[in-house]
């Protein structure tokens, strides 16, 4: 059908611009948009292009955090030798994404709006406490990505919200986090679980830890249950195999054409001992990368 | 082995078109715009079986852009390769989900689309024939008018009233006494599912049909332009003629493009659009929903040995799950019936190859034609009986395996120059250093590090299926510079085959490869005949029609430098592209180029004339299969191989990594290594998807529930496993073109096989089905309390 097609080059014109539509989609990376569309998926009447707009752009870094604008590409992020250091669960889901060209195109902002349950970027960004900032004309607030989902496809964004640019914690001494993935093949799979650990260790302790997971609700969701019982732990085996059976008896996945129900749960409980052991051993490295 | 020395043969030129495709330059059918050009677009059954009560196509047509709709029943014409069964457009009803009922041209692509939005079908549900046992059953029949339907008598048997489009068998010995004489008899059922081809360029067609004559020129993405031809002449009711069928580039085939496709669609589209071009584009759902797939197959197996190890008798029935429409499907389950007990002397066998209708997307020629699936269920059969018998599976291999002298089950003799399997199967035991499966102690204490490896092997053979009478031919001319225009029925879709030609070529001729120019653009109004692209014969076929037209240029100009050296042809020799008397001054020698358009001496006097030569290949020796018993002569030439593999399994997520593969083939003389090479990597790889990954997954109503690369996946790069080992072996076949075999299909064939036999190696567990995903491993790993 036929479409309206914008593309403001500043937040302002942006902002504007959504406020005169009644109904549009935003495009980004379109590596999303463009295969709902061909599926007739959706029909938008007015196509918003924000590629042009600088201020969505660029990985910033902040005392103790990464600025990283809704446009940068995933590619941009596995480029990033700051962010493999110090956000190194997002580096590794960014790797993950798609093929080489859909990495390059496809933006972390479009992989978080899209809310897909399985959005590899997702879990990472949960684990390291990653905060969006949603603007409006009306002005700015951060909220917590982990909050950000309502259910598979849907956020909180209200008509004329966008995403602008999303604030990483940068993980310091004694930190460490780590994604793991499993997929039908090695590159260009969606998930079926994936899951990132950060965790902060004090001496052979942890400290503190967050965990998140994909693919195994409706939403990536935090494993807040079992972050609690980690915390002040051992670092050892024993507890991070605990923590997955944990795991596995907490998420409720569903069974579908990617995977059963039970094999599902099976990885769950993989997806935090990895997760686990490569942030903690990340943690003591001291290098954030190893 | 071979060791005579070549100039071209046997080494490794890269391929003479490759720049052109890696720069883009090469033009595909999907690439092709012509002028005037129309887009078509179908409309697919919802249904794995409906009747067609309505059809309302009037808003469709009325669309500004729309150039024609049609239905079945406007196009009266049956299709099909062995049982003509198959309409243009569904008629009456539909038999598979995905099916195509009603198809637009338009403008372009997006009025199509929307056109097709516009159109209403109502349908009236039938209940559909879903499984190998609902199809034996016969309770539904997918094909009502069974009974009627056309079909090559003699070689398919289909069964009156029934779902099976044929039933072909091997009857050899008396199996009631084999069974008598054995000490013991294992027996198993394996079945694998449909697969889709996934080729880089899905099926394309443009067809062009002139509205004031009967002529048609079709554009296509074709493995069989001269098969295109004679199928549409015969469905049509035109001559062959009229038909101008050109294959340009082809981007991938894997026995999907073989036979009749989108060209009908096309042509009948094109007619009533007074002529306009009309093209077809598959996208790649439809190329998963609507095109046809490898067939499922479920294989049951009964095998008695001696306590020695001797086969004494086999009975085997392989059931194919084979979807709506018989097309390669019927001839798939007869090669199972010659070639479908693996690579081993079997002295009483029957062999019952049943194809069957289903209400599931139909099924066709895919690379090994049947032998990937008879393979999985034969190679992990070899293996579970050898350890009933307490038996090394190499060495049971070993013990029954064809050599010089043996019978193979269709009664042919194997002799010395016929292929070694059992070179292949010691080469690739050596190279992944089998000594026998590990104990069950061995595999506990391997379960404590969470990785466990294991080691398997598997044998397998193929010979092309098809005509008895199957030909090709060539065509040479030489240019003025002499540069030579190759001209070959074959085409090449990418494994190579006009660069194995032009080898061959410079090879006899002792030119430059680079002066060898091959045409491309396959065209049925200029180039020389071949049947089909497929089955690995090209290599065979072609390469020995080629040869033999080499021969004949160099026939042609000895018998004109004869004339010009004023000696007998049988005094002359050649080199350096030139002709000269074996004894004289080589200073009169006779350039090729000044031969090319005849010779001119010195006072203006010519003879001679333009080069043109040919040459001829027909298939040898093959003979009918006998229709009770299966025996007769049905293999131009066996390629046999192995092989071995060593793999290491995630106990926890299932996951399995190849840390080496081997692959061995008895090719007889390698023309392109490399390319040899290129093949046994690239089907290796295809192998490990239908090993690991790929499958088709149906709704119990019979939809096709993953049509697509998003939940279809083929393996990527990154799943090439960390080593694949290429043997070449080279036992020269002495009819063989300077004594090659093909090798196209084979490298696929038995990796499913080898990968569960080393799995049961790991494990100790034993997989009956296809794809061993890591999902399926994981959940038998758990079942059997491993840990």
């Amino acid at each position: 059908m036929p479409f309206v097609y914008h593309a403001p080059r500043t937040l302002e014109n942006l902002f504007a611009t959504l406020d005169s539509l009644e109904q549009y989609s935003l495009l980004a990376g379109g590596t999303d948009l463009i295969v709902k569309w061909k599926e007739k998926l959706i029909d938008p009447k007015a196509v918003v292009d924000i590629n042009g707009i600088a201020a969505m752009k660029g990985i910033e870094e902040c005392p103790h955090c990464f600025s990283i604008g809704a446009l940068v590409t995933h590619y941009e992020i596995t480029a990033s030798a700051r962010l493999r250091a110090a956000a190194t669960a997002l580096y590794e889901a960014a790797g993950e994404v798609g093929s080489p060209q859909i990495r390059h195109i496809a933006t972390i902002g479009g992989n978080i709006v899209n809310a897909s349950p399985a959005a590899d970027t997702a879990p990472a960004l949960l684990a390291l406490n990653a905060e969006a900032e949603i603007q409006s004309r009306t002005g700015i607030s951060a909220i917590l990505v982990a909050d950000l989902f309502t259910g598979t496809g849907r956020t909180c964004l209200k008509p004329g919200q966008i995403i602008s640019r999303i604030k990483v914690p940068a993980s310091g001494q004694n930190q460490g986090s780590a994604f793991v993935k499993f997929g039908k093949r090695k590159a260009l799979a969606i998930a079926v679980v994936n899951g990132a650990a950060w965790i902060t260790i004090d001496g052979d302790k942890i400290k503190d830890v967050r965990l998140a997971m994909g693919a195994v609700a409706p939403t990536p969701i935090r494993l807040l249950a079992i972050e609690d019982w980690l915390r002040g732990q051992t670092l050892a085996a024993s507890t991070f195999k605990t923590a997955g059976t944990m795991a596995e008896k907490l998420v409720r996945p569903i069974s579908d054409i990617r995977s059963s129900a039970e094999y599902r749960g099976d990885l769950a409980r993989q997806v935090v001992i990895r997760a686990l052991e490569t942030a903690a051993r990340r943690a003591k490295g001291g290098c954030a990368c190893g | 082995m071979s060791d005579r020395q070549y100039r071209h043969v046997g080494q490794s030129p890269k391929r003479i078109e490759a720049q052109e495709k890696v720069t883009g330059r090469a033009t595909y059918t999907f690439d092709m715009e012509l002028p005037g050009m129309l887009h078509a677009k179908c409309l697919h059954s919802p249904y794995a079986h409906a009747e067609i009560v309505a059809i309302d196509t009037s808003a469709a047509k009325a669309l500004p852009g729309v150039k024609a709709v049609l239905t079945g029943e406007d196009i009266p014409y049956l299709l099909g390769l062995y049982m003509i069964d198959k309409r243009v457009l569904a008629r009456g009803k539909v038999r598979y989900q995905g099916e195509a009922v009603v198809a637009v041209a338009a403008v372009d692509e997006e009025t199509a689309e929307k056109a097709l939005s516009l159109i209403k079908v109502e349908y009236k549900e039938l209940p559909a024939v879903l499984t190998i046992d609902e199809a034996l059953e016969g309770k539904i029949l997918v094909h009502e008018d069974i009974n009627e339907l056309e079909y090559i008598k003699g070689v398919f048997f289909p069964q009156p009233d029934s779902n099976i489009a044929s039933w072909n068998k091997t009857i050899k010995g008396d199996i009631k006494q084999g069974f008598a004489e054995a000490d013991l008899i294992v027996e198993n059922e394996l079945s694998l599912p449909p697969v889709g081809h996934a080729p880089m360029e899905t099926h394309v067609a443009i067809a062009q049909a002139d509205p004031y004559s009967k002529q048609i020129k079709i554009w296509s993405s074709t493995q069989s332009p001269f098969g295109v031809r004679q199928l549409l002449a015969k469905a049509l009711g035109v001559s062959k003629g009229d038909i101008q069928v050109i294959a340009p580039y082809v981007g991938g085939g894997f026995g999907g493009k073989a036979g009749i496709h989108l060209e009908p669609l096309a042509t009948v589209l094109s007619r009533v659009c007074k002529g306009r071009p009309v093209k077809v584009t598959a996208t790649r759902e439809e190329e998963f929903n609507q095109l046809p797939s490898r067939a499922a197959m479920r294989g049951r197996v009964k095998t008695g040995v001696k306590k020695d190890g001797t086969i004494t008798a086999v009975e085997i029935y392989y059931d194919w799950d084979s979807g709506a429409y018989a097309d390669y499907g019927v001839n798939v389950g007869r090669a199972a019936t010659y070639s479908g007990a693996g690579p081993y002397e079997i002295p009483n066998i029957e062999l019952h190859s049943r194809t069957l209708y289903t209400n599931k997307v139909f099924s066709t020629a895919y690379r090994g034609f049947g032998h990937l699936e008879t393979h999985w269920i034969i190679e992990r059969q070899m293996d579970m009986v050898a350890r009933a018998l307490g038996m090394d599976p190499y060495e049971f291999r070993m013990k029954n395996i064809l050599r010089d002298g043996s019978v193979t089950i269709s009664g042919e003799h194997i002799n010395a120059y016929s292929g070694r399997p059992d070179k292949c199967l010691e080469a690739v035991a050596k190279e992944i250093g089998w000594t026998g499966y590990r104990s069950p102690e061995e595999r506990q204490a391997a379960f404590k590090t969470g990785k466990v490896r294991g080691k398997g092997l598997a044998s397998l053979q193929k010979a092309p299926a098809m005509p008895t009478n199957t030909s090709t031919a060539a065509i040479m001319q030489m240019d003025e510079d002499g540069n030579v225009r190759l001209m070959v029925g074959g085409v090449d879709m990418g494994q190579g085959s006009n660069t194995v030609m032009a080898q061959i070529a410079a090879e006899v001729l002792d030119m430059p490869l680079e002066k060898i120019k091959v045409v491309w653009e396959n065209d049925t109004d200029r180039h020389p005949y071949d049947w089909s692209t497929v089955a690995s014969k090209y290599t065979f076929m072609g390469g020995n029609a080629v040869k033999r037209c080499a021969q004949n240029l160099l026939k042609q100009m000895k018998e004109l430098a004869a004339q010009i050296l004023r000696c007998p042809v049988e005094e002359l020799a050649y080199g350096e592209e030139s002709i000269y008397h074996v004894q004289h001054s080589k200073k009169k020698r006779i350039a090729y180029k000044d031969l090319a358009m005849g010779y001119s001496y010195e006072n203006g006097n010519s003879i001679g004339g333009p080069l043109v030569a040919h040459g001829v290949y027909i298939a040898e020796g093959l003979t009918y299969l006998n229709p009770d018993t299966g025996q007769g002569l049905p293999a131009l030439d066996w390629t046999f191989g192995a092989h071995g593999v060593e793999l290491e399994v995630d106990i926890e997520t299932g996951e399995v990594e190849i840390i080496k593969i081997a692959s061995a083939f008895d090719v007889g003389q390698a023309i392109n290594r490399k390319l040899v090479e290129g093949q046994i990597i690239g089907g290796v790889l295809q192998g490990i998807g239908s090993a690991l990954i790929e499958g088709f997954k149906f709704s119990p109503d019979g939809r096709l529930l993953n049509p697509s690369f998003t939940d279809n996946k083929i393996p990527t790069a990154k799943d090439i496993p960390a080593k694949i080992v290429p043997i070449i072996v080279e036992y020269p076949q002495l009819d063989g073109p300077f004594g090659a075999r093909g090798i196209g299909e084979h490298p696929m064939i038995s990796v499913p096989s080898v990968i569960a036999n080393a799995l049961y190696d790991a494990l100790g567990i034993d997989f009956y089905e296809l794809p061993m995903s890591p999902e399926k491993i994981a959940l038998a790993i758990k079942k059997n309390g491993i840990q």
